[in-house]
């Protein structure tokens, strides 16, 4: 009887690690990971108000960007398989200062890489009613075409081809070869590596540079393409140069 | 002693397991709830329903503050286009006696609205299947500006504002927390809930009833010429076809497609369901026949054959002016009159 209940204490005990950081885990052993998210254009944190000028010399200014991350993982150096962190979504709003940081607790270890995801899986795209991150209301919902805006992108500039004289990018679709769901990985440098094996807390700023949207992985003017509100082909070209914005700016650790 | 030290740390940890567990996705206070369950009950002969109840249970009061939504004209921008405005009971819940539905400041919709019965058996939902999933689909109409015209946040909080409400999603979900995901899981079970099962060929299925020699012939007609894409028991295979309709140049729908962007599914539609037919004229996705009959002769004579024509319509239907008549009377029995006289899918009482 006693052995059982030990052993359902156990168990009990490393599921609950396994799936609520926070509880039961020792202090001495956690790696208290802070991310925050940063908007910049060619390095230089973004402003609303201001003009920037893509590398087909078309001027534009920043309105909205928006974009769910979700699945969070520091990657073990070892092939000890990935260390999860958990479902959460979050919603990035690049108005929202609150919605830059994501915190969590990980197991003190060796990474040496952080990876995470840009968008919502697509079950969560065809699973009904969602509240929280995910609620409709937080106009990131395709209604007419079920799913979910991965990713949106909204401005103005002279070369754009709509009459208001905006751009409009919603980058979503979950489907087959047009999904738009991105894994982003990031790897540390040597010292990183090193220093974050030691550490009991670490602050990663991610920057994801604007200017990048129009021109990486291909090469897409205003000019040429002004509005996407689908999902489709187009929507997974503009994930490739989405998920190509980010990169570790900075590292912290304590 | 030790050993209580241990229960009692297991119960703290499993009570902490699940709380977090269920604090996700869950949408109703367990705690609270003492909401009255009601069950789905599927008639004989249906398969099992592609709606997922067991991520909304059905509850009296959850199905109640489903059916007060659907005829509430706050869902609107301007009041007074609630789902009810264009689902109307008495037309099986498609809009009566019109080509195309009008909604917020005269604008006219681009579809035929669909008859909203046995939903819980579709995989998707709307005329080009765009909506994955019932619970989502009230969304669509609700912030078309041509339609109901509101937004999502303003519908929630004109719904706050409404003590009554707050009962009744308290009663339904055990707490007062208003918010989309309840608003659209209450009406999901409303709409799942109507159920139409019971017409004159139900009745004949469970051998309750006898069909006429002419609807019998019909029926034999119906089974050769209809049955492979409008299927029984649901009169729908669910599937999306090109009935060699021309496009309507005012409107430029082709279908599917906008939602696939796949031009193999150019101009191909829904296939309805025929029940309550004769309830839920004009019929096609614009709504360009106003006849039964028309329908029918359309398939008779006036395919208009393209890439994507369905290939069982191409050589058009082969069907005699003695089988169309004996057809039609068939499908008369397909309308379920005690399904749109149910009182309880029907206006609430103030």
């Amino acid at each position: 009887m006693k052995t059982t209940i030990l052993l359902l204490c156990v168990l009990v005990a490393s599921i609950c690690q396994a799936h609520c950081p926070g509880i039961a885990v020792d202090e001495s052993n956690t790696l208290s990971v802070r991310i925050e998210f940063q908007s910049t254009v060619k390095g230089q944190p973004l402003v609303f108000s201001q003009t920037y000028t893509n590398s087909f010399g078309e001027d534009y200014k920043i309105s909205a960007f928006r974009y769910y991350t979700g699945h969070v993982e520091l990657l073990p150096d070892i092939h000890s398989g990935k260390l999860r962190r958990d479902h959460i979504y979050r919603l990035y709003d690049a108005a929202i200062p609150s919605s830059w940081v994501i915190e969590f607790s990980v197991l003190s270890g060796k990474y040496n890489a952080i990876s995470f995801q840009l968008g919502i899986d697509s079950i969560d795209n065809i699973s009904g009613a969602r509240g929280g991150e995910l609620d409709p209301a937080k106009g990131m919902f395709w209604t007419w075409n079920t799913g979910y805006v991965m990713a949106k992108l909204e401005g103005e500039s002279a070369f754009s081809n709509v009459p208001t004289g905006m751009f409009s990018y919603h980058v979503g679709g979950y489907k087959g070869r047009y999904n738009t769901i991105r894994r982003v990985g990031l790897k540390f440098s040597p010292d990183q590596q090193l220093q974050i094996a030691r550490a009991h807390a670490v602050t990663l700023v991610i920057e994801a540079d604007i200017d990048k949207w129009f021109d990486s992985a291909h090469k897409l003017s205003i000019a040429g393409k002004s509005f996407l509100h689908s999902p489709g082909e187009w929507a997974a070209v503009y994930a490739d140069n989405f998920s190509a914005m980010f990169k570790i700016s900075s590292m912290e650790f304590k | 002693m030790m050993r209580k030290i241990i229960i009692a740390i297991c119960v703290f940890l499993g009570a902490g397991l699940f709380t977090f567990q269920i604090s996700e996705k869950e949408f109703f206070s367990r705690h609270a709830l003492s909401a009255t369950p009601m069950k789905f009950k599927i008639p004989k002969g249906f398969p099992g329903p592609q709606y997922k109840f067991e991520n909304n249970p059905l509850t009296v009061e959850g199905f109640e503050l489903g059916r007060k939504l659907f005829y509430d004209g706050r869902l609107s921008k301007d009041g007074n286009f609630p789902c009810a405005s264009c689902h109307q009971q008495f037309a099986a819940f498609a809009t009566f006696d019109h080509a195309l539905s009008h909604g917020f400041k005269d604008q006219f919709t681009t579809r035929n609205a669909p008859a909203l019965f046995n939903v819980a058996w579709m995989k998707e939902l709307h005329w080009d299947g765009g909506i994955n999933n019932l619970e989502v689909q009230p969304l669509a109409p609700i912030t078309a500006g041509n339609e109901m015209a509101e937004n999502i946040d303003t519908v929630i909080a004109k719904l706050k504002a409404d003590p009554g409400y707050r009962r009744m999603f308290t009663r339904a979900f055990g707490d007062g927390r208003i918010n989309s995901q309840r608003m659209l899981k209450a009406l999901a079970q409303f709409v799942a809930m109507l159920v139409s099962a019971n017409s004159k060929y139900d009745k004949v299925q469970r051998g309750e009833a006898v069909f006429s020699p002419s609807e019998q012939l019909g029926y034999a007609v119906f089974r050769s010429k209809c049955a492979a894409c409008h299927k029984e028991p649901l009169f729908t295979d669910d599937s999306y076809r090109n009935t060699g309709l021309t496009v309507n140049g005012r409107i430029n729908d082709y279908g599917r497609m906008a939602i696939t962007g796949n031009p193999n599914d150019s101009l191909k539609f829904k296939v309805p369901s025929l029940r309550n037919v004769y309830l839920t004229f004009p019929y096609g996705h614009d709504g360009r026949f106003y006849s039964v009959g028309a329908v029918v002769d359309h398939y008779r004579f006036h395919v208009v054959n393209g890439p994507t024509t369905d290939s069982l319509l191409r050589n058009k239907l082969n069907i005699s002016d003695d089988e169309r008549f004996n057809l039609l009377l068939f499908l008369r029995t397909l309308t379920d009159s005690g399904f749109i006289s149910n009182k309880r899918f029907s206006a609430p009482p103030p």
